[in-house]
């Protein structure tokens, strides 16, 4: 006597949305698609790379923080960070 | 021989569409995306995006809409033939508790920077707000628990701050407050109201 074939239960069964705070796999995961979204952005022109130096740990103008690591900021925001930082005596580069 | 009985019957309400409770109040820079629908209701989502929450408020959070018009009239009959909206202001407001530098510059315009340097040798560390008049836009949420008891979430992708602030020092009386108030500065199509109605089938 043969049985009947059995669905596959992990391909019947529906995933289930994650809730709740991110685990560290997934906050890995979610840092390094933020990082590769931010250097397609910066490909993309919508960004740029800047950082702050001069014995400055880091200004913050806008929401924004640039830190002294390559920081990530959107393109539209670029001179106002540069006034910014000109204006509070931070001295800021630009990198890309 | 008389009618039929008249009737008095009201239409019922439902207590449970009136609703309380906190709004819970998020910047950022303009363009920041919101969390995935699954994750309106959790603050870890909006801050890994890089919101910004204001913390504890004096007396909550309030949304203030006003229009004002301009009637459209006839001689020939009393009230307005139409009612046009001239213009219109969608206000967030609230006191912002916290006294941090980032909250005081987001009182006073969103427009300063804050520089910040680390403690060193005869050095101490400090944050330094140094204030300015060009006022940065953002964007706000405000995020509040609907009659399901999911989030509920109101979305202005572009506001200014800009309104008085007064901060009383007092001895006990009270903590130090600052005002906040954004002012909607987008078109009121790009402001939405997001409200989850039901989990996920799947």
């Amino acid at each position: 006597m043969t049985e009947p074939a059995q669905p596959a239960k992990a391909a019947a069964a529906p995933s289930k949305p994650a809730t709740g705070p991110l685990s560290a796999a997934e906050q890995d995961q979610l840092t390094t698609l933020q990082a590769r979204q931010a250097a397609a952005a910066v490909a993309a022109g919508e960004a740029v790379v800047m950082k702050v130096g001069g014995g400055h740990e880091s200004i913050t103008y806008g929401g924004v923080t640039v830190t002294t690591e390559p920081t990530t900021v959107p393109a539209g925001m670029a001179a106002a960070l540069v006034e910014a930082a000109a204006d509070a005596g931070v001295t800021i580069t630009q990198e890309s | 021989m008389a009618g039929p009985p008249l009737v008095y019957t009201p239409p019922s309400y439902t207590t449970t569409n009136v609703l309380y409770g906190v709004g819970i109040l998020f910047t950022a820079i303009p363009g920041t995306a919101l969390p995935s629908d699954q994750n309106l209701g959790v603050a870890s989502a909006w801050t890994a995006l890089g919101w910004a929450y204001v913390g504890a408020t004096e007396a909550g959070v309030t949304v203030t809409f006003n229009p004002s018009t301009q009637d459209i009239n006839v001689e020939e009959q009393p009230t307005p033939v139409a009612v046009i909206v001239n213009t219109a202001t969608l206000q967030i407001t609230c006191s912002l508790s916290e006294e941090t530098l980032t909250n005081v510059n987001l009182a006073w315009g969103n427009g300063g920077s804050v520089a910040v340097t680390p403690a060193g040798a005869g050095q101490p560390g400090k944050s330094v707000l140094t204030l300015s008049t060009n006022f940065a836009s953002m964007a706000c949420a405000v995020i509040g628990k609907n009659q399901s008891g999911f989030a509920r979430v109101l979305s202005v992708p572009s506001v200014m701050s800009a309104g008085q602030v007064q901060t009383a020092y007092r001895r006990a009386a009270q903590q130090r407050l600052y005002p906040l108030t954004l002012n909607a500065v987008c078109p009121f199509s790009q402001i939405t109201w997001t409200d989850l109605t039901a989990i996920a089938t799947s």
